[in-house]
């Protein structure tokens, strides 16, 4: 019998705290990300080398994306969404390295990031349109529309982290199964569908981010056909 | 379902985590120098455009300066092009005029020589007349033009007035070109005292000069009838017609 | 093996293998309605891919909901003690 994909295993106790396999992932892919830019960003100039232009072109398209699909100066969201996406990706590509699974096969990590999603919206809201105009959003075409929008932001939230989740838990299960069964080569056009599944989930996540929190923050237009479509 | 609370926590403590750092040590840093080099780049071209636009006043001022030169230029080159054509109006009217006058003394000049040689020229064939004319005369024969003269006498006697008549009165004195004959002085005599006075005492002299005729010489007048006499008035008349005709000629 | 455990497999059968139908239905129709905006006009490829990509995203979220509601029937059946 395969384990579950649902439980994580504990590696160790810290106090009274558990720490299992997915938190020291984490930890590992947090040391690698915060130590790489370090790293990259310790000495900029304004005539970049070549590490500095790419590492530039990778951010401005972060912003990029980000102004072209909220409308907005990125500043703001930038941090946020871009932790979000790097996150997600690097995590999802963990699973390149022998022997880790990917922190975001663990409904755990992908509750966390939800959760953050999840409180990042209201935030956002009230810090571009205070709090009277954040409440005024869920009465946004009418009144009538306040209680299912009330359950859309409790589904919407559960349906980012079951998405993560399953996605990549559903590639990793896969590629196990596979590899119990075949063992060698057989996996790997498996392991780089899930090289592309994981980007496009990291992508898909971040943009859903920005979309949920460019609901609240961009006022209201009648035309807007991209913000309340995907809920 | 299972969900394991500590391992969220320390999931979402970790993201949260991350997210400070990676704001700290990529995102900022990274945005930062983007903006910097945006900046840097904007002040580049500000003051690019600014050097673009001083050096496009400059090269307007220039343009201005080169066009201003040449109006100038233009200007003092029509205002010599004035002074030539004052100058050369003036130098021509100088000119005619001494053309003119020059013209005018040459005309003057030729007039005078003209009217002089004529002049000459003309007393010349007077005196030759006068000369030729005394010659024929001289061979008249005396009696018959003494007769002629005596009439003639008679005549202009009887036309004169009478003051002039009494200027005449006195001692006179007959000059003929030949001697009178004694009829002749007879004949004389008696027209004088006709016309004049019958007690005028008379005196006969010869004059070969007179060629014809016959002078009368009182103490205060005299009456010439000589051919002599009227050769000089016609040499006179003939030089007056000459002086009148003469700015005709020239 | 009591029968909740053979109606759990069965569920969890059915639920991915019907679960698929529509989910691939849809996302086929999706993917020939972007080729052929794309055909029409390819100046907006960038953003019909980009729209194109969430929406299968959103599509294959009901397969996953129906892997998930599957896992949950084999790993963490509240009937099964």
């Amino acid at each position: 019998m395969i384990a579950s994909p649902l439980a994580a295993t504990t590696l160790f106790h810290l106090g009274p705290v558990a720490i299992t396999v997915p938190v020291a992932t984490t930890w590992g892919i947090m040391l690698g990300l915060a130590g790489g830019s370090r790293l990259l960003t310790r000495r900029l100039a304004l005539h970049p080398s070549t590490r500095q232009a790419a590492l530039e072109l990778a951010v401005d398209a972060i912003a990029t994306q980000i102004r072209e699909t909220m409308r907005a100066d990125p500043a703001p969201y930038l941090p946020l969404i871009g932790t979000l996406f790097l996150f997600i990706l690097t995590a999802n590509w963990s699973s390149l390295l022998p022997g880790i699974e990917p922190p975001t096969a663990h409904l755990e990590t992908d509750a966390a990031l939800a959760l953050i999603v999840f409180c990042a919206i209201p935030w956002f809201g009230i810090r571009t349109r205070g709090l009277r105009g954040y409440l005024g959003t869920f009465a946004e075409p009418s009144l009538l529309m306040v209680p299912l929008n009330l359950v859309e932001t409790l589904t919407r939230t559960f349906s980012l982290l079951v998405r993560l989740f399953g996605n990549v838990m559903s590639g990793v299960f896969v590629i196990g199964i596979v590899l119990s069964l075949v063992g060698l080569l057989v996996p790997v056009p498996l392991m780089a569908l899930e090289l592309l599944t994981g980007a496009v989930q990291a992508y898909i996540f971040a943009v859903l981010a920005m979309v949920f929190i460019s609901a609240v923050t961009v006022p209201p237009r009648p035309p807007d056909k991209e913000s309340k479509a995907w809920t | 379902m299972h969900l394991d609370w500590s391992t969220l926590a320390l999931q979402t403590v970790n993201v949260l985590v991350l997210l400070w750092l990676l704001q700290r040590y990529l995102f900022r840093p990274v945005m930062a120098i983007i903006a910097a080099r945006r900046q840097a780049a904007e002040t580049l071209l500000t003051e690019a455009a600014q050097q673009r636009a001083a050096a496009q006043a400059t090269a307007e001022d220039l343009a201005r300066r080169a066009q201003g030169s040449a109006a100038e230029a233009e200007q003092l080159r029509a205002a010599a092009q004035t002074e030539a054509a004052a100058e050369r109006a003036r130098l021509l009217a100088e000119a005619r005029a001494e053309i003119d006058k020059l013209r005018a003394d040459a005309a003057a000049a030729l007039r005078r020589d003209r009217a002089a040689q004529r002049h000459a020229l003309e007393s010349e064939a007077r005196a030759l007349a006068v000369t030729i004319a005394f010659r024929l005369l001289s061979r008249l024969p005396g009696p018959a033009a003494t007769a002629a003269m005596l009439a003639r006498l008679d005549a202009d006697l009887a036309a004169l007035p009478p003051e002039q008549l009494r200027a005449l009165a006195g001692p006179l004195d007959v000059v003929s070109a030949a001697p009178l004959s004694a009829e002749e002085q007879a004949a004389c005599a008696a027209l004088l005292a006709r016309r004049i006075d019958p007690s005028l005492s008379l005196q006969f002299s010869v004059d070969p000069a007179l060629l014809a005729g016959i002078d009368l010489r009182a103490a205060h007048a005299v009456l010439r009838r000589s051919w002599q006499a009227e050769l000089d008035r016609i040499g006179q008349d003939l030089t007056l017609e000459e002086a009148d005709a003469g700015p005709v000629l020239a | 093996m009591d029968l909740i455990q053979i109606a759990s497999i069965l569920g969890a059968a059915l639920a991915v293998s019907f679960g698929a139908i529509g989910p691939a239905l849809g996302e086929g129709r999706a993917v020939a309605a972007a080729m052929d905006a794309i055909a029409r006009q390819p100046e907006a490829a960038n953003t019909l891919s980009r729209t194109l990509f969430v929406g299968l995203a959103m599509i294959e979220t009901m397969a996953i909901y129906c892997l998930v509601i599957a896992l949950l029937l084999l790993f963490a059946n509240p009937f099964v003690h």
